[in-house]
């Protein structure tokens, strides 16, 4: 049972079904298709660096000009109907955490005539034009790199209590030398490519991505994806590094596991934020043997698998990204193996998956975490299954 | 459509008059030039190191959210929602970072202040929030938006209370402010000065003498044009005076009515 905005009663069972409409997507393995087949086959777009004169590795978009949000989302918008999304009430919603990179760019680096905006609000307005969405009322969702995740939380809630009927939610990060020497400041970057869970895993690897999802309240059948469950936390911690302990993931997870109200022992299989960084990894391998019990019985963990040593952390738009790869993977009942992991780390106590696996329950934890403490879970549930 | 309410239980608006709370308006003292030179002494009785090191928008939303929450005890601070409107960005802080970029020294220190979220973190570490988080870095009434989503979060007890931020920061820079004023061209109105407003939401209580914070949508407003950042300055004189108000919205996408009552 819950309480509604409006103080009325319903049980889960009278909870309004949000379903994942269509999900398009461009990483630097290529659109939807190309790179679900070559997640599958363990291949890696991560290439040696110098990026933007940084000495690390980084996975680009094959065709850099793709880092034009109008580029992008003229490919990405081919599977959206804008009549079906703009149906009813409509909200569309930006997840970025910087957005388009041409805008905050140092100044040395800025092409005069670009004239890209570094305000994540006129670049929302202008994806939102591009969209033919321009009648739709138009959000942005800022937290770092769960703005994805954090989007689609936004979206089913507000499905949910009847406020809109579908929600468009366009996710947009790419490289830039703002961002790339960031993340190298902060001593984040590795230089030869991310090794999520690796024993030898010494930092990340940015990469460009975007993607473009819908959500819908139509009446599901058997085999839509639903998006079942979502929460957020604060680890209320530290500004830039995950809590030691994974508290925060573990209540993110175990909320957005309750918001679906079902056990864990159901979990088929979870996407996790994988980052490959030291403390990202161990912290989230805490979080998920917590979230499935751990002393004299815990339940078998279900396959675990990381992305990020193949497309690269792709910022915001990254968990909106992955959760349309683990809606497509869920579907097949089966998660590719976690690119570049050799040597497991055996403090990391997960399963994660070497090679193609395969699983049974038909739903799929996803896990995505921020800079400022930022934890979004989301779990997704295949129907009439 | 419905009417979303909440207790409105704290607030705090810190704004060129000075800053106003439960307990009143306190003047800028002499020399001070207004929101942007906001010291930690106004804010914090004890000492913290981290104050002087935070960027404008990010000492703007601690300085609220901590005058909003000094008199009030929480009912669970592990399940409060903190929620941040910030429509400008961080495009101050970009600027100084992209300067370090060009003076060959990128600082990160600067560079993890450059993400709108970042406000949140220093708030959620010194007042041990651990709820959920929901960062706006603009579009159709951004804080009206997340002001219904922290309603209906209580309502489902997706949180015990909701922490509600708005930060709109001038930039210094003419560039900076001239991208600011591209965007606020494009909502047809323009914007004065630094303004921060923090509202501590709970759910309602019949029995509580307080105030109530409503938000309505309807198909039509009696306005052409009301930017939400605008309202919310309409708000601050009634939140302290006991004042009751309707003010219509109409925002882009967003058309309705924010009111408070007094109960």
């Amino acid at each position: 049972m819950y309480l509604t905005g409006c103080g009325l009663y319903f049980p889960h069972s009278m909870k309004k079904k949000v379903i994942l409409e269509q999900g398009s997507l461009i990483t630097a393995l290529g659109e939807c298709d190309r790179t679900a087949d070559a997640l599958m086959a363990g291949c890696s777009a991560i290439v040696e660096g110098p990026c933007f004169t940084v000495p690390v590795a980084y996975a680009p978009f094959e065709d850099p000009g793709l880092r034009d949000p109008v580029a992008a989302f003229s490919l990405l918008k081919r599977g959206l109907s804008p009549a079906d999304a703009a149906s009813g009430r409509s909200l569309f919603i930006y997840a970025a955490a910087k957005g388009d990179g041409r805008g905050i760019e140092p100044f040395a680096s800025r092409d005069d005539r670009d004239s890209s905006s570094p305000l994540l609000a006129v670049q929302a307005r202008r994806i939102r034009a591009l969209l033919g969405l321009d009648a739709v009322p138009c959000m942005t969702v800022s937290n770092a790199c769960a703005s994805g995740m954090v989007a689609c939380s936004v979206a089913k809630f507000l499905l949910e209590q009847g406020i809109y009927d579908n929600a468009v939610i366009a996710g947009f990060d790419v490289l830039s030398h703002f961002v790339v020497s960031g993340f190298h400041s902060l001593g984040a970057l590795s230089a030869h490519g991310a090794r999520p869970f690796d024993a030898q895993r010494d930092g990340l690897s940015l990469g460009d991505g975007a993607a473009l999802v819908h959500l819908s309240l139509r009446e599901p059948v058997r085999g839509d994806i639903i998006l079942a469950g979502a929460a957020q936390s604060n680890d209320a911690n530290h500004r830039t590094g995950p809590s030691r302990s994974g508290d925060g993931l573990l209540k993110a997870a175990l909320d957005a596991v309750s918001d679906a109200d079902v056990s864990p022992v159901k979990i088929g299989a979870v996407k996790c934020h994988g980052t490959a960084t030291v403390y990202n990894d161990a912290m989230e391998a805490k979080a998920i043997n917590n979230l499935f019990g751990t002393g004299a019985h815990p339940y078998v963990l279900p396959p675990c698998f990381s992305l990020k040593g193949a497309i690269g952390h792709t910022s915001g738009a990254g968990s909106l990204i992955e959760t349309v790869l683990a809606a497509r993977f869920l579907r097949e009942r089966r998660v590719p193996p976690t690119a570049r992991l050799e040597t497991p780390d055996p403090e990391a106590t997960l399963p994660v998956s070497p090679s193609v696996q395969q699983f049974i329950h038909p739903s799929m934890l996803c896990l995505s975490a921020g800079f400022g403490g930022l934890n979004a879970a989301l779990l997704l549930m295949e129907h009439g299954s | 459509m419905t009417k979303l309410s909440a207790t409105l239980c704290s607030f705090c608006a810190i704004h060129e008059g000075g800053i106003d709370t439960l307990q009143g308006r306190t003047a800028w003292e002499q020399g001070q030039a207004g929101p942007s030179s906001i010291s930690r002494s106004q804010v914090l009785s004890t000492p913290y190191m981290a104050f002087g090191k935070l960027n404008l928008p990010d000492k703007l939303a601690f300085s609220a959210a901590a005058l909003t929450l000094r008199d009030h005890t929480l009912i669970d601070p592990s399940q409060t929602a903190i929620f941040l409107a910030i429509p400008a960005g961080s495009l101050s802080t970009d600027r100084a970072y992209s300067i370090s970029v060009e003076e060959g020294a990128p600082s990160p220190a600067l560079f993890s202040a450059t993400l709108p979220s970042s406000a949140v973190a220093d708030i959620a570490i010194f007042h041990h929030l651990k709820g959920p988080n929901v960062v706006s870095a603009g579009g159709d009434a951004p804080f009206l938006s997340l002001l219904e989503y922290a309603i209906l979060s209580i309502g489902c007890g997706k949180c015990t209370e909701a922490l509600l931020l708005f930060i709109d920061e001038t930039p210094e820079h003419p560039y900076d402010l001239s991208v600011k004023r591209d965007c606020v061209i494009e909502d047809g109105v323009t914007t004065p000065s630094p303004f921060a407003l923090a509202l501590l939401l709970g759910r309602m209580d019949a029995t509580q003498n307080s105030m109530v914070i409503s938000l309505e949508r309807r198909q039509t407003a009696s306005c052409d044009a009301n930017r939400d950042s605008d309202a919310l300055r309409g708000l601050v004189r009634p939140m302290q005076s006991g004042l009751s108000v309707q003010i219509p919205v109409c925002d882009g996408g967003f058309i309705g009515y924010i009111s408070l009552q007094h109960s």
